[in-house]
């Protein structure tokens, strides 16, 4: 069940990089979410930024929840001000998260930029699960890598300086070559990174599920701002990213880039 | 206690904070947070004769003190929307009214009829004044007093249950507009609709906005609706539903005191998902500091 609560704050502070981690006790939320799912935030106190900002869970430890960021722009500047003991009003468990009871045996985890935030509850959740895992991270370069909580992360940066050069794809195209067929793919990112691991997945015939970042407003269902295309037998219909998704199965989408 | 029912056409609502169509799906989705019960009405989403997928993604730019948006009237269409929607709203007493919009003057009427049909359904909000859609002759109805005459007498015509008309900002004197609802046979109305604008990314130089153009709503456009409702409460007769930029108890306050009878929350659900609830609370604590038995000694009652 979703709740607005006002969150204390246990810590707010850099952990590698470019990136943040916020600390937030919030009991009612931490019971109930899975990962994949996400909260959205009230900042400040007047109408600057004037929408609630999503943030996927980045890990889950009732009572508490934690949130990796990246600043970039008026909400997660303010983000990064709050306080230890500040309290944080916070609107969630959101959206429908990641399937994770199918019997595959591997879970190859894609983590693009601010993408892998969701993937380490998932990779928690799996490890627990006893599945084997293997985690590759993309970003744009050596500070947008955040591999803090996943072991032997594999890395691909655009320049070159950390891991490979190139695109994640690079790297899951040679493990996917390697598996077995009951492997499932979860990846979360920027949709042009979506968009090439599933047709990855589909070339390799692994079933794909991918966790989509649309601009949103409401984040509850009810304004229609955040949709995407998605197949129906026949039909296209223009699902919520916020209620229908995040995750969603790649063959599902139809992609407009 | 507080009398804080009005009347709207036939309709007596417990309190007269409803949410403005679009911003609160059928109320389905935020059951969770609020009891919906508690509230004067629900106004759901613009609904159309024939099903709609909108418009292109992105929908929505944030802008200060509000928000564009150009969702394009996506929806089901009415006959789905009577059969998967309209059940939930028998599980509530308080009444739901459903929001239309056609490309036709013909079709409102057509959906008046349907829903007519409806005993869920106890009213009707007319959207005549979406900037986001485009009518045949490449104009909004809601610029022309005729087109609203004429749409208002249909709707009328076809249904018994309480019509609202929805005006939009857009027009050089809103109060030929509102006295031609009224003079069809209007219940009451409801104003502001959005008002349309635009906005770019410097960087891509591209619009924020697919559809280039959007509605714009939020605190950003609260003078506006003020002003109209002042400028139509020394018009018409009817009761009027103020919206425009409410997010708290003092912004619903200012419409009453401008002329509404009534006001409704939109954009402000988003921020605030209990707002309307929280407005219903500021009310009563209102009224209760300033001795006012009955919430209608406060419609119209600005100092001049
Ligand atoms: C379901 C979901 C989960 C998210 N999870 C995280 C997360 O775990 N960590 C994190 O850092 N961010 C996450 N985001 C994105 C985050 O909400 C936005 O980055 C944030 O709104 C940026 O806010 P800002 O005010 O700092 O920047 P703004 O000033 O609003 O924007 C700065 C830049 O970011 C871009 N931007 C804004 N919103 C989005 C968006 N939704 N998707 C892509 N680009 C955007 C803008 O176009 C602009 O270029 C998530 C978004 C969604 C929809
Ligand atoms: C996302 C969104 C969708 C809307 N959809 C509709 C609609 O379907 N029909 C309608 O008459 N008005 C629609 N509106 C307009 C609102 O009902 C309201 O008139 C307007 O937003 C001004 O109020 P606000 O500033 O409180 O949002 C929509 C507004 C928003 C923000
Ligand atoms: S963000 Fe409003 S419906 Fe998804």
């Amino acid at each position: 069940m979703k709740k607005i609560l006002n969150a204390k704050i246990i810590s707010n502070k850099k952990v590698s990089g470019e990136y943040r981690k916020i600390v937030l006790n919030a009991p009612s939320i931490a019971k109930t979410a899975v990962p994949g799912q996400f909260v959205t935030l009230k900042l400040g106190s007047g109408n600057v930024p004037f929408l609630r900002r999503p943030m996927s869970i980045h890990k889950i430890k009732p009572p508490v929840i934690e949130l990796l960021y990246k600043v970039r722009g008026v909400g997660t500047e303010l983000l990064a001000k709050y306080n230890e003991k500040d309290t944080l009003e916070i609107l969630g468990p959101l959206g429908n998260g990641f399937k994770t009871d199918g019997s595959f045996s591997t879970a190859i985890l894609v983590g693009g930029g601010y993408g892998i935030a969701p993937l380490l509850a998932l990779h928690d959740r799996l490890k627990k699960l006893d599945k084997k895992i293997i985690t590759i991270i993309g970003a744009k370069s050596k500070t947008l890598v955040n591999k803090e909580g996943f072991t032997g992360a594999l890395i691909a940066t655009e320049d070159g300086s950390d891991g490979i050069k190139g695109l994640v794809t690079k790297i899951l195209s040679s493990t996917c070559c390697n598996l077995s067929t009951d492997s499932v793919i979860f990846a979360c990112g920027p949709d042009k990174m979506l968009k090439a691991v599933s047709e990855a997945g589909r070339l390799h015939n692994i079933p794909c599920q991918i966790s989509m970042e649309n601009l949103m407003a409401c984040g509850v269902g009810v304004c229609l701002s955040c949709v995407c295309a998605v197949k129906q037998g026949l039909k296209t219909e223009n699902k919520r990213v916020c209620v229908d998704g995040p995750v969603f199965d790649a063959e599902e989408i139809i992609w407009q880039i | 206690m507080a009398d804080l029912r009005v009347k709207i056409g036939a309709l007596t609502l417990q309190n007269p904070v409803l949410t403005a169509s679009g911003t609160f799906g059928t109320g389905e989705e935020l059951a969770d947070f609020i009891d919906l019960n508690k509230l004067g009405a629900v106004v759901v989403k613009g609904v159309t004769l024939l099903p709609r997928e909108g418009n292109p993604m992105p929908r929505i730019a944030e802008c200060a003190g509000g928000m564009l948006n150009a969702i394009g009237l996506q929806n089901p269409g009415i006959d789905r929307f009577i059969s998967e929607k309209t059940p939930f709203f028998e599980k509530f007493k308080v009444p739901f009214l459903v929001n239309i919009s056609g490309y036709q003057p013909a079709e409102y009427g057509e959906l008046a009829k349907r829903l007519e049909a409806v005993p869920s359904v106890a009213g009707i909000e007319v959207n005549v004044s979406c900037p986001n859609v485009r009518y045949s002759k490449g104009a909004v109805f809601a610029k022309d007093p005729r087109a609203v005459g004429l749409i208002t007498r249909l709707v009328k015509k076809n249904t018994k249950k309480t019509v609202i008309i929805k005006l939009s900002p857009e027009v050089s004197d809103i109060k030929i507009i509102a006295k031609a609802a009224e003079d069809n046979g209007a219940d009451a109305l409801s104003l502001i609709n959005t008002i349309s604008g635009m906005a770019i990314d410097i960087n891509t130089r591209r619009p924020k906005i697919k559809n280039i153009m959007g509605g714009l709503s939020g605190p950003a456009i609260k003078p506006v609706g003020i002003r109209c409702v002042w400028q139509v409460y020394n018009t018409v007769k009817i009761p009027l539903i103020g919206m425009g930029g409410i997010m708290n108890v003092s912004d619903a306050i200012e419409y009453l005191l401008a002329g509404a009878t009534a006001v409704a929350v939109g954009t402000g659900n988003f921020i605030n998902p209990a707002a309307t609830l929280e407005i219903i609370d500021g009310l009563n604590r209102y009224m209760k500091s300033n001795k006012i038995k009955n919430i209608k000694e406060l419609t119209g009652k600005i100092i001049l």
